[in-house]
């Protein structure tokens, strides 16, 4: 059997199969068609201080090979989460990260430290592309002073591994990866979603009632890939990669760029037992070649 | 607790299209859905295929157990990208199946008239409903005996012509009176289906009846008007885009009444598709 563990910062997980946040509500929800103890980790819904309702309806669109999604960032809150998702959490035996979002940076301080002794939490993943409601809404992520910021605040109240999720709406992610490493962070995580934007042409309005929304799926996955090879180039952390993973051969194509683990997000919605068939891709690709541990195969690009 | 909803595969029976854009589907699975009730629904897919992306939310118009297994039928009207590629499957294609979802209609037992309303297409999971109250599905005990106080189920359906009508024959075979209305007079009533429902409200014993709806927002909404001041139970069938179809990606959400908040947003997969109308709130 090969080793397929590998460490995010600080967090060890037995496989680098992870699932995106947003996309695998509170975990719960996929129990019945996984044994969700088989995934290398579970980040749930990205949490903010105060429960949000989220964006009015529309909210998502089908496109080419994707979707675009304006939920909105609806979540129960990081009070809730805590006394009504973790009990449940705690019960599996995977490693529970906790995304958390803020409207400001001294939000993202707050909710670190409510999550940070709670037991079951194994590490932050935070979400910096959230609009700074304080600043005009440009978003956390789209500027290094903002993303330095976030993340010092994050680390100086929590001695949790800090993943910090980059947005790629931005003009060099690659730098905005060094700035954010350079603020502490443990390991990213790339690509959160692009803004995209579908109308309807027989009503002549947006598909989408906040106009514009996030896009993901196998359409977003050559740019997801591309930005994570640029950013492990320029890195010393460990980058995970999101975007567009349908199959174990995606998966394996972040792999070989650099990433040390991947996360699993739209694919979830095409078949619930997506995660596995990978796992279980992984493990067929490896075998095949007798490749007896996964580092055999991270960043072993050539070019 | 057995698990009901699961994901499993089924092989098309056939597709047939029995009206402009109109189709109706079987298909044969071997495994869930066993128990799927009127309400419920199913995320489809054709096996293999990721163009369209995501599955679909179908309704459930029929479901009967046979010896080859679980035979599921589905009414639908190609409306877009989705709704066209399932039009183009055919007897042997191989489907995948997530469900049966969502919270089905709930039947109040002291309510012997039953009235469904529908526009459209939202006549496929009503049909069903029929189908089930007719053949007291859930009174296994009373079957096939004469009771005192035997159902009364009245089919109100809508459409914008008599072109558009479609499930009629099914509706016929297991309702005590069907009830038709079309915008432009082709057939039945002149206007829409809930002012036909006016009109009949008149004449009726409120404290009997229960509502069920399905159909065009504008209709559900047009309906919550009418009975607004009238206590008649009405549950509605809503319906939004889906992408998980589990209550993960919080997509499908729709506004409701919330006794603390005053208002949150549910899901139309998991908290629904079947709400209380009074529960509903509209822009």
């Amino acid at each position: 059997m090969p080793d397929l563990s590998v460490d995010i910062g600080g967090l060890k997980l037995k496989n680098p199969i992870m699932t995106a946040s947003g996309t695998f509500g509170y975990g719960e929800e996929y129990a019945p068609f996984i044994n969700l103890n088989d995934l290398g980790a579970i980040i749930v819904k990205g949490l903010s201080l105060k429960p949000r309702m989220g964006n009015p309806p529309p909210r998502i669109i089908e496109t080419a090979s994707g979707m675009l999604n304006a939920i909105g960032l609806q979540n129960v809150g990081v009070q809730a989460f805590i006394e009504k998702k973790m009990p449940y959490l705690r019960t599996l035996e995977v490693p529970v990260i906790a995304n958390i979002l803020g409207e400001d940076p001294e939000e993202y301080q707050r909710i670190a430290e409510r999550l940070t002794p709670v037991p079951g939490v194994a590490a932050l993943e935070v979400n910096i592309s959230c609009p700074n409601v304080s600043k005009g809404g440009i978003a956390f992520g789209a500027n290094p002073e903002s993303a330095i910021d976030v993340v010092r605040r994050v680390k100086s109240v929590t001695d949790l591994p800090v993943i910090v999720k980059l947005s790629p709406n931005v003009t060099d992610i690659a730098m905005i990866a060094e700035a954010v490493e350079s603020a502490g962070a443990d390991a990213l995580s790339l690509i959160n979603t692009i803004t995209g934007m579908s109308v309807d042409i027989d009503k002549r309005i947006p598909h989408l009632k906040n106009i514009t929304g996030g896009l993901s799926g196998p359409a977003i996955k050559p740019i997801a890939l591309r930005m994570v090879w640029q950013v492990v180039n320029r890195v010393k952390i460990p980058v995970i990669g999101v975007g567009g993973i349908m199959d174990a051969s995606d998966t394996l194509e972040f792999l070989i760029v650099g990433a040390t683990a991947v996360q699993i997000g739209t694919a979830n919605f095409i078949n619930p037992q997506s995660t596995i068939h990978i796992l279980n891709g992984l493990l067929a690709y490896m075998e095949k070649r007798h490749i007896r541990d996964i580092h055999e195969l991270i960043g072993t690009l050539k070019c | 607790m057995e698990k009901k909803l699961n994901l499993g595969s089924g092989c098309v029976i056939e597709n047939v299209n029995v009206a402009k854009d109109h189709f109706v589907m079987s298909l044969l699975l071997t495994s869930i859905c066993k128990d799927a009730l009127p309400g419920q629904f199913v995320m489809i897919r054709k096996q293999g295929v990721k163009d369209p992306l995501l599955s679909r939310p179908l309704s459930l118009y029929g479901v009967y157990q046979t010896d080859a297994g679980t035979v599921l039928e589905f009414l639908y009207r190609v409306v877009g990208k989705g709704t066209w590629a399932l039009s183009r499957l055919t007897g042997g294609d191989q489907v995948d199946i997530l469900g049966p979802l969502g919270k089905p209609f709930e039947i109040l037992p002291d309510r012997n008239h039953v009235i469904l309303l529908a526009g459209g297409i939202g006549v496929a999971p009503l049909s069903y409903f029929a189908e089930y109250l007719a053949k007291d599905l859930d009174r296994p005990e009373e079957r096939g005996e004469e009771t005192a106080s035997a159902r009364k189920v009245s089919f109100y359906l809508g459409a914008t012509t008599a072109a558009a009508l479609v499930g009629i024959e099914k509706i016929e075979r297991f309702c005590t009176e069907v009830r038709i209305s079309t915008d432009d007079g082709s057939a039945g009533f002149a206007g829409t289906v809930t002012e036909l429902l006016q009109q009949d409200l008149a004449g009726l014993d409120h404290r009997n009846l229960c509502l069920y709806s399905c159909g065009p927002a504008a209709m559900i909404r047009s309906l919550s008007q009418l009975i607004e001041s009238l206590d008649i139970p009405c549950q509605v069938s809503m319906e939004e885009r889906m992408a998980c179809g589990i209550g993960a990606c919080l997509g499908c959400s729709i506004k409701v009444r919330d006794a603390s908040l005053g208002w949150s947003y549910c899901q139309v997969c998991a908290d629904g598709p079947v709400f209380d109308i009074k529960n509903l709130l509209w822009e």
